[in-house]
C-alpha cells in the first residue's frame, strides 16, 4: 500500500471508528468552547433537526443558526436509520475529500511556482500534505466536534482547487456557497478573484473581475432566494448573517471579540460593534494588493498567498472563531513551503506559544466554568495569546514574502540569502 | 312577555344572590399540622359590560355598580379589558405526602412567588400586550409587588389552559380574548401583600373571618398561598364581576402554642419541660427527646393570637360560616360566644367529621381543639400525582433539567405540564430523554409518543420571549416517569447581571394540571422554583479588557500595515536612507550647532 493509501486510511479509521465506537465524544466535543460555537456546533444542529422534525419554525428563536438549506440538506441524513454512523460517514468523506482537494493545490502550486520563477521548486509529498491535513490535531479535534463549518471549508478549498484548474465560474460558485453558509468566506472573494484573474487568459482585469463577481453575487442571491422561498420568510438573515455581524450570542470563544462585548458599556456596544466589523475587512484588499501579480513585475507576487493571509485574518478577526479555523489555515501554509515557508524565521516561537496557548485554554476554562477556582480573565488571556499566535503567523508568512521578492528582485543567489539583513523604511 | 319573566327572573336572582360570602375551613393534619383556608366570594351588581376604548371617551358615566366589590379594582379590570384576572402570591413547600392534595384541588395555589393570569380583550396582540403592560404596572403598585418587571421576556401565552372555557363572556365583534401569563419566583410576599388583599374585602379585616389574619401570624406557617381571581359572568346582555380570594396556610400548631407560651423569640428548654425517651438511655446527662405531644390544646386564638370579630355585617346573617374537618373520635371541638360580659361555650355535636358553624352575633368567636390523640386525624386525601423537578450538571456553562412524576394510583393519569423557562436557558430539546420505572424494573423509552401524547413547544428568543413548552403527558398506572432535557447557560452583558452579591437566577415552577376523563381539569399543582447560577465575567475588567483587546488589534493593525506598505532594503541602505531624512538632517544641524556654541566657550 502506497504511503498516501495509508495516510488516508488512517485518517480515515480516526475520524469513523472514535465517534463510531465512543458516541459520547461528539457530544462531548460538540459543546467544548474551543471547538465549537452556537453558530456552528453540532448540538444546534441536532436541535435544529428537531424543530423541522415537529413542525417548530428554525427561525423563531431557538439556537439554530444555520442557514436553511444546510439543515434540509443534512436532515435527510438524520431521518434514516442508524443517522449517527451516517453523519459520522460523512464527516469523514468530507474530510478525505478536503485532503485530496489540498494534494492537488499542492501540486499545482509547485508547477506554477517552478513555471513562473523559472527554477524547479519542489515542495512537500502528497502523503505529507494529507498528513498535515488529515492528522493535524486541531481539524481531527473539529471534525470530531462534527462543526458545520467543515461544510464550508469544504467548499472554500473546492473554490481555489476550482479556481487552479481553470475553471473559474465553478470556483465562483463554490465560494458562493461557503459564504452562504458561514458568512465569513465572503471575504475570501477578492484574493480568490484576483487569484482567477491571473490563472485566466483574459488580460483585462475589470472584465474578469466583473466576470467573477457577477457569478459570485448571482449564486449567492439564488441561494438566498431559494432559502427564501422554502423558509417563506426572511428571518434566517438574521439568525444566520446578522447573528454572526453583531455577535447576538455572547459566549465564550477562542476570538477577541466575546469578552469585550461582554463587558461593553452598553452605549458603546453600536460604536464597537462597526469598528470591529471594519477591522475583520480591513486588510483584505490591501493584502490581495500588495501580494497581486502585476504584469510589470510577473515574479513577484503570490496570490495564493494572498489567499491563506485573508484567511488568517479572518480567523482572527472573526466573531465565532474555532481552534479548526487555524487548524486549517495552518494546513494550508505547508503548500507554500518551496517559496515563502522557507524564509520564516519565527516558527519554533510560534509553534511553541500554539501548544502552550492550547494546553492552558480548556484548563483556565475548566477552572473558570467548573472549578470556580479561576475567573473569565484567565481564559480571555489565553485568547489574546491566541490572538497574537495568528499575528505571528501573518508577520512571518508576509515578512517571508518580503524577504523572497527582494532576492528576486535583486538576484540574490539562494545560498546568499541567508546572510542578508533586511530592513524597512 | 318573555322579557317581563326575564327581568322578574333577573330581581329574584338579584335578591336571592348573596354579594358577600365568606367561609373558613379548619382541618387538623397529621404531626400537629392545621390546615386553615378563607375564603372569600364578591360580586358586583350586573351591568352591561362594553368594550373600553381609549380614543373613544365615554362621557356617560357610568352607574357604580360595585356595591361590596371594590371600587379601587373595577376601574383597573375595565380600563385594560381584563375580563378574568388571576394573582397568585405564594411562599413554601407544599409537602403532597403528608398534607394530600392542595385545598380547592390547587385550583387557587400558586408556585413559589407570584404569578398573574390574565385574559384580556383585544382586537390583535399588540393592544392586548399594551393592556397586558398597563395592567401588571398598575397591579404592581397596587398590591405592592413588582408585577412592573413583568416584561416580554416572561411573558408567555399558555395554549392547552385556554382550551378550557374560563368565562362565559363572549367578546365583542373583531376582538378575541387573549391568555396571558407570568411569574416572579424570586418574589418575596410578605405582609406588604396582605393589606391591600384585606382593603379589597368590604369587611377590611374587621369583622368577620378576616379578623383574624394578621401579618405576623399568616406568613408564620410553613406553607401559605393568597389568590385573588376576577371573573366575568355574563347572563345575556348584563354582565357582573365576580372576586373571589382566599388564603390557605398549613400552620404548625407546635410553633404557634409555643410562641404563644414563650414568645417570639426560641429559648432552650428547661429541664423538667424535657420529653424524654425513657425505653432507651435516660439519667441526668442523657435524653432521647421524645416527638411532639399528642395531647394538645388549641384555639384559633393560640394561633391567629385573636378571635373572630362577630359575624361581618349586623343586618346579614349566613355570610360568614367556619367549617371544620375533624376525627370526632379523638377530637374535641368547643365554640365559644364572648362578649364583654359573658362566655357562652357549646361542643360541636360530635357525630359528624364535618361541621358547619355560622358566625350570626356579634360577639367574638373562638373554637377551642382538644384531642388525646392528634396523631389520629381524618386519612389524608392522595394526590393524583406526584412530582418533583431538579437541575443536573454541576458546571456553569450547561446543565440539565429533570422532572420526575409518580402516579400513585391503580388508573393511569393524564396531564399537561406547563413549563416556561427564562431566555438564557437554551434548551436542546433533541436531548429529551424519558425513563420510566414500575415494579418490573426501570426503563428507557425509545418512542416518546407513547407518553407524551401532545406536545408544543415554542423555543425563547434571547432578551425578549421565554421558551414556553407544553405537554400532554399520559402516565400508567403505579408507575413513575422521569423526564430529562438538557441546557446552555448563556453568558449575559455585563448590565444584565443583578447589581451586587446575588444567589442566582430564578427558574419559575411548572404547572402540572391533571385532567380527569372529560378532559377538563380536576386537579392542579406546581413544582418547586430553581435556582440557576449563570458564568460571569469578571466585573472590575472593563477597562482592562478594552484596552488589552484593543492593544493586540492595534499590534496586529501596525505591523501588518508597515509590512504591506514600506520598502525592503538591505541594512547599511538603511542606514544611508536614515541619515538622509528630515529627522536625521534636523538633528545634525542642531549638533553642530551645539558644537559651534561648546566651541566658541
Amino acid at each position: 500500500m502506497s504511503k498516501l493509501a495509508q495516510v488516508f486510511l488512517i485518517g480515515a479509521l480516526i475520524r469513523f471508528i472514535i465517534p463510531s465506537s465512543i458516541p459520547s465524544i461528539t457530544t462531548i466535543l460538540s459543546s467544548t468552547v474551543e471547538l465549537s460555537t452556537p453558530i456552528n456546533s453540532f448540538k444546534s444542529l441536532l436541535e435544529s433537526f428537531y424543530y423541522l422534525n415537529h413542525d417548530i419554525n428554525l427561525y423563531d428563536g431557538g439556537v439554530n443558526h444555520n442557514p436553511p438549506l444546510l439543515v434540509s440538506i443534512l436532515s435527510i441524513i438524520y431521518n434514516l436509520p442508524y443517522s449517527n454512523i451516517l453523519f459520522n460517514a460523512l464527516y469523514t468523506v468530507i474530510d478525505l475529500f478536503i485532503a485530496y482537494r489540498l494534494i492537488l493545490i499542492n501540486r499545482w502550486y509547485n508547477n506554477y511556482q517552478t513555471r513562473k520563477l523559472g527554477e524547479k521548486k519542489t515542495g512537500f509529498n502528497d502523503d505529507l500534505i494529507a498528513s498535515f491535513y488529515l492528522f493535524n490535531p486541531l481539524i481531527v479535534l473539529a471534525n470530531l466536534s462534527h462543526s458545520t463549518t467543515i461544510f464550508s471549508w469544504l467548499f472554500t478549498i473546492e473554490s481555489i482547487y476550482q479556481i487552479i484548474s481553470g475553471n473559474s465560474p465553478r470556483g465562483m460558485i463554490a465560494l458562493s456557497i461557503s459564504s452562504y453558509l458561514s458568512y465569513y468566506p465572503l471575504y475570501l472573494l477578492p484574493s480568490i478573484l484576483s487569484l482567477s484573474h491571473i490563472l485566466s487568459k483574459e488580460r483585462n482585469l475589470s472584465k474578469s473581475l466583473v466576470f467573477g463577481g457577477c457569478i459570485f453575487l448571482m449564486s449567492l442571491t439564488l441561494l438566498l432566494m431559494v432559502s427564501v422561498v422554502i423558509t417563506s420568510s426572511f428571518q434566517f438573515i438574521d439568525h444566520c448573517y446578522f447573528t454572526i455581524l453583531c455577535l447576538k450570542k455572547i459566549t465564550p470563544n477562542v476570538g477577541l471579540w466575546w469578552y469585550l462585548f461582554t463587558e461593553m458599556f452598553e452605549f458603546f456596544t453600536p460604536f464597537y460593534l462597526g469598528m470591529f466589523n471594519l477591522y475583520s475587512f480591513i486588510f483584505i484588499i490591501p493584502i490581495t494588493l500588495r501580494l497581486f501579480e502585476f504584469k510589470q513585475t510577473p515574479k513577484l507576487g503570490d496570490s495564493f498567498l494572498a489567499i491563506i493571509l485573508s484567511y488568517i485574518w479572518i480567523s482572527f478577526t472573526k466573531t465565532y472563531p474555532t481552534i479548526g479555523d487555524l487548524g486549517l489555515a495552518l494546513s494550508l501554509i505547508p503548500i507554500i513551503s518551496s517559496t515563502v515557508l522557507k524564509y520564516c524565521k519565527m516558527m519554533y516561537i510560534t509553534g511553541i506559544t500554539l501548544i502552550i496557548s492550547l494546553l492552558l485554554s480548556p484548563i483556565f476554562y475548566y477552572c473558570w466554568i467548573v472549578l470556580g477556582n479561576g475567573n473569565s480573565n484567565f481564559f480571555y488571556s489565553i485568547n489574546l495569546i491566541w490572538g497574537a499566535v495568528q499575528v505571528m503567523i501573518m508577520m512571518d508568512l508576509v515578512w517571508g514574502k518580503l524577504i523572497m521578492d527582494y532576492s528576486i528582485e535583486n538576484n540574490i543567489k539562494s545560498n546568499e540569502i541567508g546572510k542578508l539583513n533586511l530592513a524597512q523604511i | 312577555m318573555i322579557q317581563i319573566i326575564w327581568f322578574i327572573l333577573l330581581c329574584i336572582q338579584l335578591i336571592i344572590a348573596k354579594p358577600f360570602d365568606e367561609k373558613l375551613h379548619l382541618r387538623p393534619l397529621p404531626r400537629n399540622k392545621l390546615l386553615s383556608s378563607f375564603e372569600f366570594i364578591i360580586e358586583s351588581l350586573p351591568f352591561n359590560l362594553q368594550y373600553y376604548n381609549e380614543s373613544i371617551s365615554t362621557n356617560s358615566q357610568q352607574i357604580n355598580h360595585y356595591t361590596y366589590f371594590p371600587n379601587t379594582l373595577g376601574p383597573i379590570i375595565e380600563n385594560t379589558n381584563t375580563r378574568q384576572l388571576q394573582l397568585r402570591f405564594t411562599q413554601g413547600w407544599w409537602d403532597s405526602k403528608s398534607w394530600g392534595k392542595l385545598p380547592f384541588n390547587g385550583k387557587f395555589s400558586g408556585g413559589t412567588g407570584v404569578e398573574v393570569v390574565a385574559i384580556i380583550e383585544a382586537p390583535n396582540v399588540e393592544i392586548a400586550q399594551n393592556n397586558w403592560s398597563k395592567l401588571t404596572k398598575i397591579l404592581s403598585g397596587f398590591f405592592c409587588a413588582s408585577f412592573n418587571f413583568i416584561d416580554d421576556d416572561i411573558t408567555t401565552y399558555p395554549r392547552y389552559l385556554t382550551k378550557e372555557n374560563h368565562t362565559n363572556y363572549l367578546p365583542e365583534k373583531g376582538n378575541k380574548l387573549y391568555l396571558l401569563r407570568a411569574a416572579l419566583p424570586s418574589e418575596p410576599v410578605c405582609t406588604e401583600n396582605l393589606t391591600p388583599f384585606l382593603k379589597l374585602l368590604p369587611t377590611k379585616g374587621k369583622a368577620g373571618i378576616s379578623s383574624l389574619l394578621d401579618g405576623h401570624k399568616v406568613f408564620d406557617s410553613l406553607w401559605h398561598g393568597m389568590s385573588i381571581d376576577i371573573t366575568t359572568e355574563c347572563n345575556n346582555d348584563t354582565c357582573q364581576l365576580k372576586l373571589h380570594q382566599t388564603i390557605n396556610q398549613i400552620v404548625d400548631i407546635m410553633r404557634s402554642i409555643r410562641k404563644k407560651e414563650e414568645g417570639g423569640i426560641p429559648k432552650p428548654t428547661k429541664g423538667e419541660k424535657l420529653r424524654c425517651d425513657t425505653n432507651k438511655t435516660f439519667n441526668v446527662w442523657q435524653c432521647f427527646p421524645l416527638g411532639d405531644p399528642t395531647e394538645i390544646e388549641w384555639s384559633l386564638e393560640t394561633i391567629y393570637g385573636r378571635k373572630i370579630k362577630g359575624s361581618p355585617f349586623e343586618d346579614d346573617s349566613e355570610i360568614s360560616k367556619v367549617s371544620i374537618d375533624y376525627e370526632p373520635s379523638s377530637w374535641n371541638v368547643q365554640m365559644f360566644r364572648e362578649t364583654d360580659t359573658s362566655t357562652i361555650s357549646n361542643t360541636i355535636s360530635n357525630e359528624h367529621y364535618h361541621v358547619d358553624e355560622y358566625l350570626t352575633e356579634q360577639v367574638d368567636y373562638n373554637f377551642k381543639f382538644s384531642t388525646d390523640n392528634s396523631l389520629n386525624t381524618l386519612p389524608i386525601d392522595t394526590p393524583p400525582l406526584y412530582a418533583s423537578r431538579s437541575l443536573t450538571g454541576y458546571s456553569l456553562d450547561q446543565g440539565g433539567l429533570r422532572v420526575t412524576f409518580t402516579n400513585p394510583l391503580n388508573t393511569p393519569v393524564e396531564f399537561i405540564y406547563f413549563e416556561s423557562v427564562p431566555w438564557f436557558m437554551r434548551l436542546y430539546f433533541h436531548t429529551l430523554k424519558l425513563e420510566t420505572k414500575n415494579e418490573t424494573g426501570k426503563f428507557i423509552i425509545e418512542n416518546h409518543s407513547d407518553y407524551i401524547k401532545d406536545r408544543y413547544y415554542r423555543p425563547a428568543v434571547d432578551r425578549s420571549r421565554p421558551s414556553h413548552m407544553e405537554l400532554y403527558i399520559e402516565i400508567p398506572p403505579n408507575s413513575s416517569l422521569s423526564m430529562s432535557y438538557e441546557f446552555d447557560k448563556s453568558l449575559l452583558l455585563y448590565r444584565e447581571y443583578p447589581p451586587d452579591a446575588n444567589h442566582g437566577f430564578d427558574v419559575e415552577p411548572a404547572i402540572i394540571t391533571i385532567l380527569d376523563s372529560n378532559k377538563s381539569r380536576c386537579y392542579e399543582f406546581r413544582t418547586t422554583s430553581l435556582l440557576l447560577t449563570l458564568p460571569t465575567p469578571d466585573f472590575s475588567m472593563p477597562y482592562n479588557v478594552i484596552i488589552l483587546t484593543c492593544t493586540v488589534l492595534s499590534l496586529a493593525f501596525g505591523t501588518l500595515f508597515n509590512l504591506l506598505t514600506k520598502k525592503t532594503v538591505t541594512d547599511e541602505e538603511y542606514e544611508i536612507e536614515a541619515q538622509n531624512t528630515k529627522f536625521a538632517k534636523l538633528k545634525n544641524k542642531i549638533k553642530l550647532i551645539m558644537q559651534n556654541i561648546k566651541s566658541r566657550k
